[in-house]
């Protein structure tokens, strides 16, 4: 069928100028052509994204609390001058002071659960094993979470701090923030930054952490053996604290970060950094690539890989033959399932078999 | 956008605003308006964070004058319009800079994992056709297409007539026609 009409038909759409006898034409032309009803989607589509209610709360309220600020000055004063009385800035403290002690008060009397230090509210985001999460907070700050992942931060977040523990995985796509920074705990550090985009793997389960900063800056600072040690991070750039680890020799530990730089070993641990863009060989870096849905190794050993795995899948795994757990496994897995990545491993050389006992995978 | 702008009275939250400071009309205006604002915004200066400015100042500039606000008689072309200035500006000005500081301009900011799992592959050609064209073309087919304005509305905010409005679709769409036929 002619374009020509089909180009017409879409001009008279967007228009606004379109009889419903055209409009049953224009139904049959893109009916059997599946490139025209991309464009007439598309065209039908608008590109605005609608942003969430919370989102919008906090960008309103920024701009509330500018109105405050003495050097935006009113160019002329409304003509009902009184109304304007209840806009001071000390009646204004004196509500929001108000307001406080009332909502502490509130709260304190409606739970007695879950409360920090300080009286505030705790807020959890638990995301099971097998799954993966993606969340914006008041700040409009974006944090992906990976399975068996736990993050805490309390009801001052975005007001009066941008703090968040973190027990698990999360890639943190932060709002800039000057005033606010952002510190994210794990375990026995720190890493704090103003306006960035980084991921922080820690799981409790896992003698090695990491720490990937993609764009920004980041502090990262760890406090062990009454030593406070302190580091910045480049884009790129990725910081691996290893853990000492019962009955291993601190030796071997060492041994096998005989290619990174090993930067400081403050009580039996051992800060490294290395690289993680650039000897990547995949477009979007395996530290990375969990966020969207795509499980990749890059080198890493068998026994990382398969902490990774049960995570992932959500299957307890176990490694006997410790003769294996030093092989370094490379591959990038979507859509497989749990047995396929085995079974691929297994094709690509690596000497295992594979066991069901009582629910849990072993791998021998 | 158009359909729902009907519910709202706009004239009367106006004067709600310049006369009983009323902060539940400001905060309706600005929950309406944010994200169609913000998307027009960053299609001229492709930068999230200047638009966001920008946005912000177009709002509090709202509220500071009062005596100017009660004169506006279509908001949503005021807005517009004001939007469009500004993100010029910033433009004019990126020029200015990167020609003393001989430095390249703003580079787009990666896409999220959800949009590149949202735009399909077909979409995502149609985005890299219209950004073939002019910009003036450019932004009228998006005020029409993403804004859902009318020709009208959009010849308000450009300054130009209805009948260049239409010049523009039609040159947007023939282009998008003839890049479709050589693909085919």
């Amino acid at each position: 069928m002619d374009d020509n009409v089909f180009f017409d038909l879409l001009d008279k759409r967007l228009k606004g100028k379109i009889s419903s006898a055209e409009k049953q034409t224009l139904q049959e032309y893109i009916r059997d052509n599946p490139e025209r009803q991309a464009l007439y989607h598309w065209l039908s589509t608008s590109g605005v994204g609608k942003s969430e209610d919370t989102t919008l709360e906090h960008k309103f309220a920024h701009i509330l609390e500018r109105l405050d600020d003495p050097a935006i000055v009113m160019e002329q004063a409304p003509s009902k001058s009184t109304k304007r009385l209840l806009f001071t800035r000390t009646n204004i403290i004196a509500a929001a002071i108000l307001l406080f002690i009332l909502s502490i008060a509130f709260l304190v009397y409606q739970n007695h659960n879950f409360f920090s230090p300080e009286g505030l509210k705790i807020e959890t985001v638990h995301v099971d094993k097998g799954n993966r999460k993606h969340i914006v907070m008041p700040d409009g700050t974006e944090i992906w979470i990976n399975g068996g992942s736990t993050l805490t931060y309390d009801e001052g977040y975005a007001k009066t701090n941008r703090a968040i523990n973190l027990i698990g995985e999360a890639f943190f796509k932060v709002t800039k923030n000057k005033e606010l920074p952002m510190v994210v705990t794990a375990k026995n550090y720190h890493v704090k930054v103003l306006g960035t985009s980084f991921n922080v793997r820690s799981y409790a389960d896992e003698n090695i952490d990491e720490t990937s900063l993609v764009e920004g800056k980041i502090e990262f600072s760890m406090t062990a053996a009454e030593k406070k040690v302190t580091y910045s991070l480049a884009p790129g750039e990725k910081l691996k604290i290893t853990a000492p680890t019962k009955g291993q020799q601190h030796v071997t530990a060492t041994a096998q970060l005989s290619q990174e730089e090993i930067l400081e070993q403050p009580g039996n641990y051992i800060l490294s950094k290395t690289n993680f863009v650039k000897k990547s060989i995949f477009p979007t870096p395996a530290e990375i690539s969990w966020k969207s849905d795509t499980l990749a190794f890059d080198g890493e050993p068998l026994e990382r890989v398969i902490s990774k795995l049960e995570k992932w899948y959500n299957i307890p795994m176990e490694l006997k033959n410790m003769d294996l757990k030093d092989v370094k496994i490379s591959g990038t897995f979507k859509e497989e399932t749990l047995m396929e990545v085995l079974g691929i491993m297994r094709m690509s050389g690596v000497n295992m078999s594979i066991q069901k006992t009582n629910g849990t995978l072993i791998i021998n | 956008m158009s359909q729902k702008s009907s519910d709202n009275n706009w004239s009367e939250l106006l004067s709600a605003i310049a006369e009983k400071r009323d902060q539940t009309a400001f905060r309706r205006i600005f929950f309406f308006f944010f994200d169609d604002l913000l998307f027009f915004s960053k299609s001229i200066t492709d930068n999230h964070e200047v638009s966001e400015d920008i946005i912000s100042e177009i709002m509090i500039k709202l509220w500071t004058h009062t005596a100017q606000i009660t004169q506006i008689t279509n908001l949503k072309t005021y807005l517009f319009r004001a939007v469009k200035n500004q993100s010029l500006n910033f433009l004019d000005h990126q020029k200015v800079r990167s020609i003393y500081l001989d430095t390249p301009p703003a580079q787009n900011t990666p896409s999220t994992p959800e949009e590149v799992l949202i735009s399909k592959e077909f979409q995502l050609r149609f985005d890299a056709i219209l950004a073939e064209l002019s910009p003036k073309t450019k932004m009228a087919f998006t005020l029409v297409k993403d804004n859902a304005l009318t020709y009208r509305e959009a010849a308000a905010i450009m300054d130009v007539s209805v009948n260049t409005i239409d010049r523009h679709i039609q040159i947007a769409l023939s282009h998008i026609k003839t890049k479709i036929k050589n693909t085919n």
